[in-house]
């Protein structure tokens, strides 16, 4: 039986009187590719939030690695890419490898340690060339490697990716794709939610499709059933071409 | 100058307020928090006259009501979510409002308030001395332990957030360094000058620096020379030190973004 990474029970959300979520229950697994599809205002980053436990609810359960998300002391264990328009710092006066080093740290590696894995993430990733670079001065794909690679050094169980992809090159986006299957096929699972929907129909190995009162997870990659539930949740139907 | 006791004590309170100063300021500036110095500073402007009033040091006073304030304003951002910079106004108004309704009730600070205002050599006492020394002390050593923590939050708060960082008490700890900073500084450059010394020599050094470490080094250097430079040219000049440290730091400022233009 394969292990219980995230356990979402009975989950309910709002927003003051709205009603975001409601009455959400699923678990992510080791080496789930976990997809989340969705029009905006749906609903998609409040659940990732959530399950980050950024933000918390009064109304279910969210549990990770066997302990409630908000007192968990096995956070260290996952890593989180968000949308870096919103949340990143980019004037920040850091060198890519400083901040990957700076991060490990921040979670217990000593220096030793650090070291060593952000070296192994940079190589990993293929941005020795820009290790050493200024994050601000980089180019929006050069970025999104070097926060793979942050992403990735501390050797995380699982990723959390909000819209990931959002505002790079169609060869970067080929390659963040490309990474994450590889990283997902290593064992590490992935919970990402994209507008790229046949990105996401592509590599991932379940789907869930999160609209107004509607939440629907595909256990398989059966196309013909998720363009039904696309059609439900964007209101228009929607023909899948898989990458 | 170095004959002089006040000339020593300054030099010892210059010298910890360059080092502290643009260590904090880096990381205010990095999670454009500038105004918050302001703020914090203008409301220990009150401390120092309620302090007079009860007849205890003024730097006791300032202590404890920017503590306050910097409760105060955790407070209001909780109130005001997505309004952050809300809570430093009404905080610096309050501050100053307080003070000007306190100095009503004591005629004798009226004297002395300018040096708070602007900064004086002369006026520190070895009593201000020992508390800065041990002021700077608490925060260095938080910051020993929290270094990468606050690196990682400055950098990106949700994601240092999601991987078990206590952000949200890291946050207010770091205001509450903010507001002892204040304290530490407001002998020496005055309490209107404060956050300058916390932005300006930061500005300079993020011109040039290429990681994080180089920035916060760069900025104590600059904000070493200012300060020195500030605390000797008052001496010999009988100037204001706050001011004559702050203009050094701006002049380096504004050759450093010179320079750099003509590169």
């Amino acid at each position: 039986m394969k292990e219980k990474i995230l356990e979402v029970k009975n989950l309910s959300f709002s927003y003051k009187e709205q009603k975001v979520l409601s009455n959400i229950s699923f678990d992510i697994y080791k080496g789930d590719y976990f997809g989340i599809l969705g029009p905006n205002g749906s609903g998609k980053t409040t659940l990732l939030k959530l399950c980050l436990g950024l933000i918390s609810s009064k109304e279910g359960s969210i549990n990770i690695f066997g302990q409630d998300i908000q007192s968990s002391t096995k956070k260290n264990k996952i890593s989180y890419i968000s949308q870096k328009s919103n949340s990143f710092n980019l004037s920040f006066p850091a060198t890519v490898n400083e901040l990957i080093y700076s991060s490990l740290r921040s979670i217990g590696y000593d220096s030793k340690s650090s070291k060593k894995m952000a070296s192994d993430a940079i190589d990993t990733v293929g941005i020795g060339n820009i290790a050493n670079k200024r994050i601000g001065n980089l180019s929006g794909g050069q970025q999104q490697k070097a926060f793979i690679a942050k992403a990735i050094s501390s050797k995380p169980e699982m990723i959390f990716l909000d819209e990931p992809t959002v505002g790079i090159d169609y060869g970067s986006e080929g390659f963040f794709y490309e990474a994450m299957h590889k990283l997902n096929l290593s064992g590490v699972s992935i919970c990402m939610i994209s507008h790229d929907i046949s990105a996401i129909t592509s590599y991932a190995n379940r789907v869930a499709c999160i609209g107004e009162n509607t939440f629907h997870i595909h256990e398989n990659q059966d196309i013909m059933d998720i363009e039904t539930s696309l059609k439900k949740i964007y209101g228009k139907k929607m023909r899948l071409v898989t990458h | 100058m170095l004959e002089y006791a006040f000339m020593q004590r300054a030099l010892i309170g210059g010298l910890l307020v360059s080092i502290i100063a643009p260590f904090m300021g880096t990381f205010i500036v990095v999670r454009r928090m500038s105004l918050i110095g302001d703020s914090l500073s203008h409301v220990a402007l009150s401390g120092i006259v309620l302090a007079a009033l009860f007849g205890i040091e003024p730097i006791y006073g300032a202590v404890v009501i920017t503590v306050i304030a910097a409760y105060f304003i955790f407070f209001l951002r909780e109130n005001y979510a997505s309004y952050e910079e809300i809570s430093l106004a009404i905080i610096m108004s309050s501050g100053i409002a307080l003070a000007s309704v306190l100095m009503g009730f004591s005629k004798n600070i009226r004297g002395n308030f300018l040096s708070y205002l602007f900064g004086s050599i002369t006026g520190i006492s070895n009593q201000d001395i020992y508390i800065m020394i041990v002021l700077s002390f608490i925060i260095f050593a938080f910051w020993g332990v929290n270094y990468y923590k606050l690196f990682h939050m400055a950098f990106d708060e949700e994601s240092a957030k999601a991987m078990g960082i206590k952000t949200d008490k890291l946050g207010k700890i770091f205001i509450i360094l903010i507001a002892l900073c204040v304290v530490v500084s407001m002998r020496i450059v005055g309490v209107l000058l404060i956050s300058s010394m916390m932005v300006i020599p930061v500005a300079a050094a993020m011109q040039y620096s290429l990681s994080f470490k180089q920035t916060i080094l760069t900025s104590i250097v600059i904000a070493v020379f200012s300060v020195i430079g500030g605390i000797t040219l008052s001496f010999y000049f009988d100037l204001a030190s706050g001011g004559t440290i702050v203009l050094i730091s701006v002049v380096i400022l504004v050759a450093s973004i010179m320079l750099k233009g003509r590169r």
